[in-house]
């Protein structure tokens, strides 16, 4: 049907699970905002949404029906057959409910034109209501209706008011709206002055949300396990209660004592930290572009390092699909390409394993092994009951390169050539240094020489030797370099001070990116 | 002083963890609205969320920064043009046990392609403690082959550390220059 709905049809959903009814007041506060408006009450109702699945609705409807006659769009898995109410099928569709809306608003214009008569006080109503409804509910006062902006499910609703009585005294319809309103505890003393509102920041960004969006989709709304959900235990959980922020919130029993050992572990863990970062990226202060290739202490080759077998084994397993074993004299490592693993019987995190990665091999002393399938079963049911020796594999790679390279460049390395970020590493699972998360996101925007991305950071360039070490060991650079020319005009866009506010939030007291 | 109300919108499929990694990061407890799943839902997960999560980050003077769950199960698809408006950016949580991870991908991405070219994306793979195939590396040439770039992180949805990771990495690629 092509008719317009002129306004939106004033509805009291009536015996409708809790479920279903969440989803029905949100489709009615956003997308089917212009079909339909919420009531709270019958009365207030132009028509009704009904779940004739819902124990019990079908009697309810009909004694409605017999009073007041009002339209009714009838939820249900199989036809009601009843000329009296248009039915929505289950499961049912935003477009299948405006749909409805649309047969219910031109019936009821119609019955304006030829039935003028009628004359019904409605509390807002533009539209005349054209139904006969008895006396008795004229007198009903006037109750606050929920507004479609009123009727997201994570904001407060005021409780229902009492039902108002139609003709014999009692409520034809059950009331099934259910007060949501969530258990907003009292704040701790240490939260800051802001923290104090978050009710009203719920609704405000609901009201929002629920107001904003005039588009139109097909959605399939599920509502066909009706009879489950009338279980009250299945009602939507709804929850908001404040949460304690934990950075800065010293508890007031912490004794004095406490709070230098306190200190005392943060200037340790600062210490460590700065340790393991001159391990991983150097402590060279002063390279310049200009210097970068001519010291040799600044360059490195990878081949003469553990690293170098260590990535030929990588693309040997990545190959081959099997098992590939490294046999460094006394230690063994096994790389576990499909299942991302690698077995280290040295902890990479330790002063004994950054000494192997940054001392020369001699010749023979490594040696690669691409195991069998039995062999290879063996060492994968190995490495699965002992999770102790196994590492994350692109992990693994990546504090070995850096420990190889403290900071220096790969001789392979021309310094005027353009490189590009394709994959940002997996920060989450390897070892962080400063500035590395701005430099995967600089680097991938557009491409960069090695020391041009430090002088326009305006850090040091062993961050970046160290990040472009990593990178190359994880292939993690563009290879395509049509690409890398296409991006080399882009100019990054600088946004507003909200990113760096939200950035720094996230940062603070957290380790340097 | 207007404060503008800018939100981060979680999405990703059942069970990817949108709700807990709101609820590791907000600095409120989350407005939720599970429900006991029904259908094929609850072979994944005892609840389900049937509109849409809601947490905080709290920057100060009265500014905050929404964060929104979408629901997980597709029916719900016409939330989410709704929830995108005004967003500055997208998490999409996908879950490494699943069947098919790459159709959730893909499904995810076009849903939200308009947004996301006007924004940013950041990808997070979820239950890789539990399974540790596709690797994160397939992960980056499906997006690769979707036409999407984004930063792909391997995360623990009940980590706040790796959940402000994620978000920091939405952050840096807004705005690579951005300084605190």
């Amino acid at each position: 049907m092509g008719t317009q709905i002129k306004q939106p049809l004033k509805v009291y959903l009536s015996d409708i699970s809790p479920h279903s009814q969440a989803i029905l007041e949100f489709f009615i506060g956003s997308t089917g905002g212009k079909s339909f408006t919420l009531v709270s009450t019958p009365a207030d109702a132009e028509m009704y949404i009904t779940d004739f699945d819902f124990p019990g609705s079908k009697e309810h409807w009909e004694t409605e029906h017999a009073i007041s006659a009002k339209p009714c769009i009838v939820l249900s898995m199989e036809d009601p057959n009843n000329q009296h109410v248009e039915w929505v099928a289950k499961p049912i569709t935003a477009q299948a409910l405006i749909t409805a809306a649309k047969t219910i608003s031109s019936r009821m214009d119609e019955n304006i034109a030829g039935h003028v008569s009628v004359s019904t006080p409605s509390t807002s109503a533009a539209r005349p209501n054209t139904i006969k409804v008895p006396e008795t509910t004229k007198a009903v006062p006037a109750e606050p209706t929920i507004a479609t902006t009123n009727t997201s499910l994570d904001q407060p609703q005021v409780a229902p008011p009492p039902l108002p009585k139609i003709a014999s005294g009692q409520s034809p319809f059950r009331k099934t709206i259910h007060t949501k309103t969530p258990a907003i505890h009292t704040r701790a003393p240490a939260f800051h002055e802001d923290d104090g509102d978050t009710s009203v920041v719920v609704k405000a960004e609901a009201t929002q949300v629920l107001t904003t969006s005039e588009a139109q989709t097909t959605p399939a709304l599920d509502v066909s396990n009706s009879n489950q959900e009338a279980n009250p235990k299945a009602q939507p959980k709804i929850q908001s209660k404040t949460k304690p922020v934990a950075t800065d919130d010293i508890p007031s029993e912490q004794t004095e004592a406490e709070l230098e050992a306190s200190k005392q572990t943060r200037i340790a863990q600062a210490e460590n930290a700065q340790n393991r970062w001159a391990l991983l990226c150097g402590i060279e202060e002063n390279v310049t572009h200009a210097t970068l290739k001519q010291n040799e202490s600044f360059t490195y080759n990878s081949e003469n390092y553990f690293q170098g077998t260590l990535i030929a084994g990588l693309r040997l397993a990545k190959q081959t699909k099997q098992v590939v074993q490294i046999k460094y004299e006394p230690y063994q490592f096994y790389i576990c390409y499909d299942e991302g693993l690698v077995f280290s019987p040295i902890d990479p995190g330790s002063d004994d394993y950054a000494k192997l990665c940054y001392t020369k091999v001699k010749p023979g002393q490594v040696n690669l092994h691409i195991l069998t399938s039995p062999e290879s079963t063996d060492i994968r049911e190995k490495i699965s009951s002992d999770a102790n020796f196994t590492y994350d594999l692109e992990s693994f790679i990546w504090t070995s390169c850096l420990l190889t390279s403290r900071g220096r460049v790969p001789s392979s390395l021309d310094c005027e050539d353009l490189y590009l970020l394709k994959y940002w590493p997996n920060y989450t699972r390897i070892e962080n240094f400063p500035f590395a998360m701005k430099i995967a996101a600089r680097w991938q925007k557009r491409p960069y020489k090695v020391a041009d991305i430090a002088k326009e950071m305006d850090i040091p360039i062993r961050y970046i030797t160290a990040f472009y070490n990593g990178a190359i060991g994880l292939s993690l650079f563009e290879t395509d370099m049509s690409i890398v020319q296409q991006k080399s005009n882009i100019k990054p866009k600088k946004k507003n001070g909200l990113i760096a506010r939200l950035f720094g939030r996230l940062t603070k007291s957290e380790s340097p990116s | 002083m207007s404060h503008i109300n800018r939100k981060i919108i979680f999405t990703g499929p059942v069970g990817s963890g949108k709700t807990t990694a709101i609820n590791s990061i907000s600095d409120i407890e989350i407005v939720s609205t599970n429900q006991n799943a029904s259908d094929m839902t609850k072979l994944r997960k005892k609840d389900t969320t049937v509109a849409m999560d809601y947490g905080v980050i709290k920057l100060g003077n009265d500014e905050k920064v929404h964060l929104y769950g979408t629901p997980g199960q597709e029916r719900f698809d016409f939330m989410w043009s709704i929830l995108t408006k005004g967003g500055i950016g997208l998490v999409l949580l996908l879950d490494n046990t699943r069947k098919d991870p790459f159709h959730d991908m893909k499904f995810y991405t076009q849903s939200f392609k308009d947004f996301i070219k006007e924004n940013q994306m950041v990808v997070g793979i979820t239950q890789t403690d539990k399974q540790k195939s596709p690797a994160i590396s397939q992960y980056r040439e499906w997006l690769t082959e979707l036409g999407f770039e984004a930063p792909i992180f391997e995360v623990d949805a009940r980590s706040r550390d790796d959940i402000s990771v994620l978000l920091q990495g939405l952050l840096l690629s807004l705005d690579p220059g951005v300084t605190v």
